[in-house]
């Protein structure tokens, strides 16, 4: 059973109850607790395709709601808790969907710590995944966009790469793709038909909004996938879709940048990653015109496994 | 005073691998990976300096003594600036802090290196 | 779920081997509250029955190892650059708390994260210690003139300073209570009787019963409670170990006496055989016990000690312990500072900001 199949009241009686709304993403099983009408609504539509989850156990039991304090009536405010402790500073109430993601991925980069975790998207085509690392200006969530919904490829993860150390493979936990500022037009554009959650603007980070991830990935949800490329893509206004290889020391250096629980694993991070930079080509992505972009991802995914192919 | 050549005292100065680091090397092609499982530093060396700091790992060698060692290690033709060469690895090494003088030559290096605290 | 429940699992994994999810959901979210998460999944390792466990639990197990051994890695690295940022000055590394027990390889450290690295040094040597610290790159920190003030003037530490590229935080102490507290056991004692770690010249750790002593006035005079449940576990685990070395306890209650430490020890040892039944003989308590409180005073110092060193957790809350915590808290402090003092440092330390969320 998915969320889509609760109607609004069942959705919101879970959600208010005391165990939680459960449900899956990925490797992980979240419990949901919420008052907040913009955080069911965005739920409603960016969690529609994922499945439900017995009430046994959660690994993360969060819960977004205003604080209990009088202060709330004179300025509305929401509260990221897990387990019942907030760890950071309330936002205000309007921002109340933005901080359940923005707190479901520091749940994971947090506690996960079986799994090495970069800071990247990863899809996937012919059982094979693209790493695209999230340098600042890489622009890596607007091409995980194009990728996962208009280029065919399957969506793993628009933010962490989630790496099993013992084998290199990566874990999918396909949640909504986040998007800010000029890219949520740029996608609208494209795709006027997008599914998404009411933008939020103000924020951190700009106007921020959360597309709904393709059915189809969220139905893969437990394949894994093993690393063929990295791609650091850069979008720029202007420029001509070019992609050049990075040697595989520097691929390493800058993943290793990159990461977010690198040190904790000592050796065994070292040899996952200087593996994967040994098996999988690694490339310097830039672009300003999505369509090539896409026609230059499809030709690498065309190339049989074990050639590098470079793209003038 | 400073000047191109470099003095006998610095080609015979003796640097070994800093105490207490454990290295893990990966061969890329031209390049080297190196971790240190103590501090659990990496690091991206050229393979020269890779194999550099492989041949100082518990030994204390002076660039004086290392540049034929180098040169037979890499069926290297006769060079006499590989030595000169091998004194400014070091130092990137030593910037890194993965090499230091031995302890007799620090006292001797005094004189050449700055004395200023590390940045 | 109740914190005996918690404290049964540690100490007897093996009931745990054919527990159903839901219990474990419960037991792993207390663990994690109570900073116990770690100690759990070395016991379950240990007693071999952690690949017979559920997926999820596995996991989380798992990921509480990585972060254990990487913070193991992490105390031995800083201990290292320590000694080497000290060693011009002939002073040794005496290392206190959890850096002592994860150098010198002792049962609290199994599984425990150890955040600051604490070392004792001679209050004659500090400006020299904090020279040679700078110098090798930790920086006094960018605290402001009233946490400057707190620390240099009432407390009994440098303010913890901060390695520029490690990040690693390093608290120097000259004496293990402050001046302005009602007790003051005898800092040149506690260095002189140091041990220093075998295969490891310069680096000590204290004695014992001094080890004992610390951590017994540590609990009982500082003022969090939060952890109290894990450093009781760790004193359980000192006093196991070193227990059963001759002479031990003889030595523990004789040496209370000289550092008039006697009340924070009956305590401590009060507190940690009541949580986690730790073998204390008999005749020790008993030779502790008129260091104690009168009896009326004892029973409200059991009722708010035993409600407030429990985790705060939605599955085990009372109504009153938030009243109880702050009695301890106002207690801990009371037992540092002069009181006038002490309010205005309170709501300071309440209005402290937490950081934001990262977005995206």
């Amino acid at each position: 059973m998915k969320i889509r199949d609760l109607t609004p009241i069942e959705l919101r009686r879970r959600l208010e109850s005391a165990e939680g709304l459960r449900f899956h993403c990925g490797p992980v099983i979240n419990a949901l607790q919420t008052t907040i009408p913009a955080v069911r609504e965005g739920l409603a539509i960016a969690y529609a395709d994922f499945p439900l989850a017995e009430p046994a156990f959660a690994d993360f039991h969060v819960c977004v709601a205003p604080p209990v304090s009088w202060r709330k009536y004179l300025r509305r405010q929401t509260l990221f808790c897990l387990d019942g402790v907030s760890h950071f500073e309330p936002l205000p109430w309007t921002q109340a969907y933005p901080m359940l993601e923005w707190g479901l991925n520091w749940c994971v980069t947090s506690f996960c710590h079986h799994l090495l975790i970069l800071h990247a998207a990863v899809v996937e085509k012919g059982g094979r995944a693209l790493i695209l690392p999230g340098e600042p200006g890489a622009g890596k969530s607007t091409l995980t966009a194009a990728l996962t919904l208009l280029g065919g490829w399957r969506l793993l993860s628009d933010e962490m790469a989630l790496l099993v150390p013992a084998d290199g493979r990566v874990l999918a936990i396909p949640r909504p793709i986040s998007l800010k500022n000029a890219s949520l037009d740029r996608v609208r554009q494209w795709l006027p038909d997008v599914v998404m959650t009411a933008p939020v603007p103000d924020t951190g980070k700009g106007t921020v909004g959360h597309v709904r991830p393709p059915a189809a990935s969220v139905e893969a949800m437990h394949l894994s996938a093993r690393p063929a490329w990295v791609v650091f893509p850069r979008y720029r206004a202007e420029a001509a879709t070019r992609m050049a290889p990075v040697s595989p020391g520097n691929a390493m250096m800058r993943l290793v940048d990159q990461a977010f629980n690198y040190q904790l694993h000592g050796v065994d991070g070292f040899r996952c990653l200087s593996e994967l930079v040994q098996q999988a080509p690694a490339f310097e992505f830039e672009y300003s015109d999505i369509q090539e972009a896409l026609a230059a991802f499809e030709a690498l995914a065309t190339v049989p496994a074990g050639r590098a192919e470079v793209m003038a | 005073m400073t000047s191109n050549s470099v003095s006998d005292d610095e080609l015979a100065a003796r640097w070994s691998v800093t105490a207490g680091r454990s290295f893990v090397f990966r061969s890329l092609a031209e390049e080297t990976l190196v971790f240190d499982q103590a501090s659990g530093d990496t690091h991206l060396l050229d393979s020269a300096a890779a194999l550099v700091l492989q041949l100082l790992q518990g030994v204390g060698l002076s660039a004086g003594e290392l540049a034929p060692r180098l040169m037979a290690e890499l069926s290297l033709p006769a060079d006499p600036e590989l030595a000169e060469h091998l004194l400014g690895v070091f130092h990137e090494l030593a910037e890194r802090d993965l090499i230091e003088l031995l302890p007799d030559e620090k006292r001797s290096a005094e004189g050449l290196a700055n004395a200023s605290p590390p940045a | 779920m109740r914190t005996a429940g918690l404290i049964a699992a540690i100490q007897h994994p093996e009931s745990w081997a054919a527990a159903e999810l839901p219990a474990w959901d419960g037991l792993l979210r207390l663990a994690r509250r109570a900073q116990l998460l770690g100690v759990l999944a070395e016991r379950l390792r240990a007693a071999g029955l952690e690949s017979g466990l559920p997926e999820p639990v596995r996991a989380a197990l798992k990921s509480e190892r990585v972060l254990s051994d990487a913070n193991r890695r992490a105390v031995a690295w800083e201990v290292r650059c320590l000694r080497r940022a000290l060693a011009a000055l002939g002073l040794p590394v005496i290392l206190l708390k959890g850096a002592a027990y994860a150098s010198a390889e002792l049962p609290p450290a199994a599984g425990r994260l150890f955040g600051d690295i604490d070392v004792l040094v001679p209050q004659e040597r500090l400006a020299d210690v904090e020279r040679a610290l700078t110098w090798a790159g930790w920086d006094s920190g960018s605290h402001d003139a009233y946490d400057e003030r707190y620390y240099r003037t009432w407390m009994h530490e440098l303010p913890p300073m901060r390695h520029r590229k490690r990040e690693s935080v390093l608290d120097v102490h000259h004496t293990i209570l402050p001046p302005t507290a009602r007790y003051h056991p005898d800092p040149g004692k506690l260095r002189a009787d140091a041990r220093e770690l075998p295969g490891r010249p310069g680096v000590r750790v204290l004695a014992p019963t001094d080890m004992v002593l610390h951590s017994a006035c540590h609990l009982f005079h500082e003022g969090e409670w939060e952890h109290g449940l894990r450093d009781l576990h760790d004193l359980d685990a000192l006093l196991r170990c070193f227990g059963a070395e001759p002479g031990f306890w003889e030595r523990l209650v004789a040496r209370a006496a000289e550092m008039e430490l006697r009340r924070p020890l009956h305590y401590a040892l009060r507190y940690v055989v009541r949580l986690w039944t730790t073998p204390v003989p008999e005749p020790v308590l008993a030779a502790l016990a008129p260091a104690g409180p009168g009896a009326l005073m004892q029973r409200l110092m059991d009722g708010l000690f035993l409600r407030a060193i429990v985790p705060r957790h939605s599955l085990l809350t009372r109504a009153g312990d938030g009243l109880a915590h702050f009695c301890l808290y106002l207690r801990a402090h009371w037992l540092r500072m002069p009181v006038h003092l002490l309010l205005p440092h309170l709501l300071r330390k309440a209005l402290k900001p937490k950081p934001k969320p990262e977005p995206a």
